[in-house]
């Protein structure tokens, strides 16, 4: 019968358009870098001009990679720029030679900025998991608390840092090395380990994977701690990055990551989405940027082309989910024609 | 009319003192710790019964804070505002119950803003520009035509604005100057950086840099400085420097040769400046007031030349007021030795009158000042960034 016949090919072409569904951040990225190519060319003067949009991007890159691990298991955390930022400011005044001086070794500093972006990430873990609290409003009170705190241990910019401890942000190489690994390194435990595949049942549906066995507590709770070690991550990069920690720090990251993970395909709903789409959201973000810097675009125009580059990902987004679901509808409508 | 020096020394309630209030909208950053606890440390030294009420960045709690002040009976009120236009209508509720209000460093759009003080932000853009254009052709003078390079505040506020038109305004009718190119810093050092960077890469690194505050500033320096474009100033590819406000960090670079100067505010005479004059009106009525079109200057100084650029020259206006700022042990110095504010003049703008203080330019000269708010306010500052 042409049915039978037609099925296995069908399937083929469907699975192909659905691996490219779900990778399209990547030709978006390479479509929109040729279009900058050609109209703007002097944004790719030489290699020097990916490494200044690659480092720059490094700290917002940890940040959104943590927002998306949250957005995939189906919660939101408003609080990542807030982590980022207050870790990076206790952290810095703890090793720094000006201020408390109580860590000299960078190591060690790594350490301290990293544990306290963990037990951050834990605390909101837990407040949402086991308390019940709900993950908006959990994350919200935090981003404003952190802010506070922030402020609160210092108004002024605290330098005196090792250079050992800011050369991880300040260096291009270890900087986007370490940025491209983590995304690397999350990416395959999302995809190949049960541990991600948990954090997808989650997303997907939690009373499900609960009545599967999976103890859906255990990996919100690890996923904000994920999220909490990231995003100070992101804190260490922007301090390396200007070599200290101003007052401001970590203020603006939180919409711009939103922003980079659903431009990376991540889906707002959980359960869906490559969590390395966003570092494709991130570096589509920063190639925008820089394309506009270079080519005088009036300051005012900026922030409207942001915006529009987040609707058009948006309505690309929306479609692709449409599409996803009348391939998906084929295929089964094929596979009953073929029982 | 309000003329000589009545001071301020000495006036010292202490079973009946006076209540005023700090509303700010700022948070965060040492220009901003500066101009507060300058109000703070003059408070106390003045024995106010004072409340600071900091509103983290938005109107509704600024306007909430002012009402709660007006209803508890507050003598005064000093106000940073947030937005000039939200805060106008409490600004009058508060003048309507009796209680004056006068603003620092951002008007509030209304008459019943008793005065403004500030320094003015065009002047100071203007000095910073015409001290870019002058080290250019000085330091350069082999060139005929220089490229400049802008890096400016994100529009969408008057501040941004002021401190960029008179930039480019000047530029353009100053021969052989060019502003090859502009960038947005968003007024912190990192976005600065990576602007500069990038901009400088797909251009030619420019003769000159202009930054519209210390933070923007310091990362275009440090952009330049990564791309090995830096040399101090009387070496072969120095980049002229020039930018609004101090820091420590500046202050070093000044020295170091590597910025050529900065246009400085004296934020942490400004809350002084307001209580001091609030005091006056509470006991003496708002004729205290200097006049418009007067000029002001510290009593300690009052007998020296006025020699601001926009100081009222005609014989009719040229009356001169006075007010003193008692210097006081705070941070480790003798704060407000000096009054870098001074001489001030009296203008009007938004219906009500702009007490605009005098500036001071920063140059290696004096980078080391020990009047620089920089230079008080984060001493264990390094300029290794």
């Amino acid at each position: 019968m042409a049915t039978a016949d037609y099925v296995p090919e069908s399937v083929e072409v469907d699975d192909l358009l659905l691996s490219l569904l779900d990778n399209m951040i990547w030709p978006i990225l390479l479509l929109m870098t040729l279009a900058v190519w050609v109209v703007v060319p002097q944004t790719f003067t030489n290699l020097r001009s990916i490494q200044f949009i690659l480092h720059g991007s490094v700290g917002l890159g940890f940040v959104a990679l943590a927002e998306a691990v949250c957005l995939v298991s189906g919660n939101f955390d408003l609080s990542v720029g807030s982590i980022a930022g207050f870790s990076a400011m206790l952290a810095g005044l703890v090793v720094s030679a000006n201020q408390w001086n109580l860590v000299s070794n960078p190591l060690l500093g790594v350490a301290v900025i990293l544990s306290i972006g963990l037990v951050i990430g834990v605390t909101n873990g837990v407040m949402i998991s086991k308390v019940g609290i709900n993950p908006f409003l959990q994350t919200l009170a935090f981003l404003i608390i952190l802010q506070g705190a922030k402020l609160t241990l210092s108004t002024i910019t605290v330098t005196g840092l090792p250079d050992g401890y800011t050369n991880i942000g300040n260096s291009p190489r270890i900087s986007v090395g370490l940025l491209f690994l983590t995304f690397v390194l999350v990416g395959f435990v999302m995809k190949y380990t049960p541990f991600g595949q948990a954090v997808y049942a989650v997303g997907s549906d939690d009373e499900s994977a609960r009545a599967v066995g999976i103890d859906t507590d255990r990996v919100v709770i690890a996923v904000y701690a994920i999220s909490g070690v990231l995003s100070a991550a992101g804190g260490l990069m922007l301090t390396g990055f200007i070599n200290v920690v101003p007052p401001t720090i970590g203020d603006e990251l939180v919409f711009p990551a939103f922003a980079a993970a659903v431009i990376g395909g991540v889906s707002l709903y959980g359960g869906r989405g490559k969590v390395t789409g966003a570092l494709g959201g991130v570096l589509l973000l920063g190639l925008i940027q820089a394309a506009l810097n270079i080519s005088g675009t009036p300051p005012e125009q900026v922030t409207l082309v942001n915006g529009l580059v987040l609707l058009a990902a948006i309505l690309v987004y929306s479609s692709r989910r449409r599409l996803r679901e009348r391939i998906l509808s084929r295929q089964v409508e094929a596979s009953d024609y073929g029982r | 009319m309000a003329l000589g020096a009545l001071g301020t020394t000495g006036y010292l309630r202490q079973e009946d003192s006076l209540q005023f209030g700090l509303s700010t909208h700022f948070t965060s950053g040492a220009w901003v710790t500066a101009l507060v606890e300058g109000g703070q440390f003059y408070a106390q030294d003045q024995g106010y019964d004072f409340n600071l009420f900091p509103t983290g960045g938005e109107s509704q709690k600024q306007i909430s804070d002012i009402r709660q002040m007006v209803n508890q009976g507050y003598d005064g009120i000093v106000l940073i505002p947030f937005n000039s236009e939200a805060i106008a209508s409490v600004v009058e509720e508060a003048a309507n119950a009796g209680v004056p209000v006068i603003t620092c460093d951002i008007d509030a759009a209304t008459p019943a803003d008793l005065m403004h003080i500030s320094w003015n932000d065009e002047r100071a853009t203007q000095r910073a520009t015409e001290m870019l254009i002058s080290n250019l052709r000085e330091q350069k003078p082999d060139q005929d035509q220089y490229t400049l390079l802008e890096v400016r505040a994100p529009p969408g506020r008057d501040i941004a604005r002021l401190r960029h038109e008179p930039f480019v305004n000047t530029i353009e009718q100053t021969e052989g100057f060019e502003v090859a190119g502009t960038v947005v810093g968003d007024w912190v050092r990192s976005t600065a950086k990576q602007r500069v960077q990038e901009w400088v890469n797909a251009n030619e690194v420019p003769d000159g840099v202009y930054s519209a505050n210390f933070g923007m500033s310091l990362g275009a320096l440090s952009a330049l400085r990564e791309m090995g474009a830096t040399a101090p100033r009387g070496e072969d590819g120095h980049v002229v420097m020039t930018q609004l406000d101090g820091s420590k960090n500046t202050h070093e670079a000044i020295k170091n040769g590597f910025i050529d100067g900065a246009v400085d505010q004296p934020n942490y005479f400004y809350a002084p400046l307001a209580f001091a004059w609030l005091e006056r009106v509470v006991n003496q009525g708002e004729d205290v007031l200097p006049d418009v079109g007067s000029t002001v200057v510290s009593g300690k100084g009052a007998d020296r030349e006025t020699t601001t650029a926009n100081a009222t020259t005609t014989a009719a206006t040229q009356q001169q007021a006075s007010i003193t700022i008692d210097p006081a042990m705070h941070k480790g110095v003798e704060l407000w030795q000096e009054p870098i504010w001074s001489p001030a003049t009296v203008g009007e703008a938004l219906g009500h009158r702009q007490f605009v203080t005098d500036h001071v330019v920063i140059t290696e000269e004096n980078a080391d000042a020990p009047y620089l708010w920089g230079n008080i306010w984060s001493p264990g500052e390094s300029v290794e960034n």
